[in-house]
């Protein structure tokens, strides 16, 4: 059995025979709905953010837009904003380094008076290699442990909103402004627009997070992983400056000693808990402020696929390094 | 598969005007019941008909987060009703490892096709199966389940679970290779 389709049909015929849903369940659903409708018709409990942008999805304004206050209730604070983007009261202070609750009912907070941890410091020499017009900003996102494996490369244009070309295991794509396979723009797919968009003030850009999260699965995890996604694409320093900033202010995320990277460069790690699973690790250069590595460390034993076979707690997995370089056309190496 | 700026408007509602509720409404009839489908089949009717009535007071509550840029309101959906699984995760568990010792019978659907194949094979895969699912992280089995049992595409299992699609992309590989692994052993096995 090698299809993945013989796969899926296979688990498609696990407890395939359960009873549909009855009339009465049905029935009964709908009216608790219907009552919780009637309970609170008008009220919205969050001003819609979301909805706003959804209704100009071009329009990559920074919140917040029109309202005259957006009041953010999340967590154990309240935030109000002005539309200048500042706030008024202040929400508790910096909490516990460990974000609250368990992984799967964790928002982001409202953003502390103070930075958590000094992630801020690993921007403070963040510089830009210059690539003039005409050549391509090359980084090459080698795994390590890997010796088979091609690494990923991504070629940038000097005006990033022109063609990018990225190819990995999987083949060659070519996309404007970064966007590679997708219609939607945001967090998840970043585009030159976007980027060129977010705000250079950390704080501006936590707010900006804690409204466009989705209220799911660890919040500050992933505003971690989406930080991170922007920074592996070596995103301006100018941005990079901010983004490291708002990492201090995310719970949970740790600033360690200086070490090395698997290839010997000297790099400073900073990292958080992913879902209880993993945890991630980016490993910085600190006279740069470009990510040159990273790895994740199971956090929990877990079956590895093998029969009988186990990670252990405490392994490495899925380590990986960075180079940069600047090449005159998409596609040369350096 | 629809199409076209009307089906959008229904794929992907907005849920912040005055006429919410109806919306919401509308959404309950349309998905209510393959979501007790789902959701039954992760646990069992009576769990799914909390669950499903859940899901919905919880789309009501949180329907200022619903982003329709973002994903479509069936895979806002099944996101907020596997949220509300996890509740019930050791459970889950537990059943899937008894319908992998109770044996296949209670898994297959169709009888007929049981005998086409030889009952015997068809029953010792399926009870590997149900072994595997219950062994797998259970984000794994999250977007393998989404997929498989709930109809969603990979791309749709990544809108429900607010992660990156080529990290769902992921989890569903492993998933699958996890359960090929396992199926090639149990068949060498015998």
């Amino acid at each position: 059995m090698t299809d993945d389709s013989e796969i899926d049909g296979l688990v498609r015929r696990l407890r395939a025979g359960r009873p549909e849903m009855s009339e009465p369940a049905f029935t009964e659903g709908r009216a608790r709905l219907l009552a919780a409708v009637d309970r609170a018709p008008g009220s919205l409990p969050e001003p819609p953010l979301a909805a706003r942008r959804a209704a100009r999805p071009t329009a990559r304004r920074l919140l917040p837009l029109a309202a005259a206050v957006a009041i953010a209730i999340l967590g154990g604070g309240v935030v109000v904003v002005s539309v200048t983007g500042e706030e008024i009261p202040v929400a508790p202070p910096a909490g516990p380094e460990q974000p609250a609750g368990p992984w799967y009912e964790r928002p982001l907070p409202a953003i502390p008076a103070e930075p958590r941890n000094d992630a801020g410091r690993l921007g403070e020499n963040a510089t830009d290699l210059v690539v003039a017009p005409g050549e391509y900003l090359y980084i090459e996102r080698r795994p390590r442990g890997r010796d088979t494996a091609e690494p990923a490369r991504t070629w940038i244009p000097a005006d990033r909103s022109g063609t990018w070309q990225r190819t990995t295991e999987d083949g060659t794509m070519f996309g404007d402004g970064g966007r590679f396979d997708t219609k939607v723009v945001g967090w998840w797919h970043p585009d030159a627009g976007f980027t060129a968009a977010l705000p250079r003030d950390p704080r501006a850009l936590y707010r900006q997070l804690v409204a466009d999260q989705w209220p799911r699965e660890d919040a500050p995890a992933a505003a971690f992983r989406k930080i991170a996604q922007l920074l592996a694409d070596a995103v301006p320093a100018d941005l990079r400056r901010a983004l490291f900033g708002t990492l201090g202010y995310l719970p949970g995320v740790a600033v360690g000693a200086e070490t090395t990277t698997g290839d010997g460069r000297t790099a400073v790690p900073i990292s958080i808990d992913d879902q209880g699973f993993h945890r991630i690790v980016l490993l910085v250069d600190p006279a740069t402020g470009l990510l040159v590595g990273g790895h994740q460390v199971q956090l929990v034993d877990a079956p590895s696929g093998r029969e009988g076979g186990l990670v252990p707690a405490g392994t490495i997995v899925g380590e990986w390094t960075a180079d940069y370089a600047v090449v005159g056309r998409m596609g040369d190496k350096p | 598969m629809t199409s076209g700026p009307g089906a959008d408007q229904h794929e992907r509602p907005d849920l912040t005007g005055a006429d919410a509720g109806t919306v919401l409404a509308g959404l309950y009839d349309a998905h209510a019941r393959p979501l007790h489908r789902y959701l039954s089949r992760r646990l069992d009717t009576e769990t799914a008909d909390d669950l499903v009535a859940e899901t919905f007071l919880a789309a009501w509550t949180g329907r200022a987060h619903y982003d329709p840029a973002r994903g479509t309101a069936r895979a806002w959906l099944y996101g907020i009703a596997t949220n509300l699984l996890r509740r019930h995760a050791r459970r889950e568990v537990r059943g899937l490892r008894a319908l992998a010792r109770d044996g296949g019978r209670a898994c297959i659907a169709d009888p007929l096709d049981a005998v086409a194949v030889d009952r015997a094979d068809a029953e010792g895969r399926l009870r590997a199966a149900a072994r595997t699912l219950a062994a797998l992280r259970r984000e794994e089995r999250d977007v393998l389940l989404l997929v498989a049992w709930a109809d969603l595409t990979p791309a749709e299992a990544a809108e429900a679970l607010d992660i990156h699609p080529r990290t769902a992309r992921t989890r569903l590989h492993r998933a699958r290779t996890t359960l090929r692994r396992k199926l090639r052993t149990q068949e060498t096995d015998r």
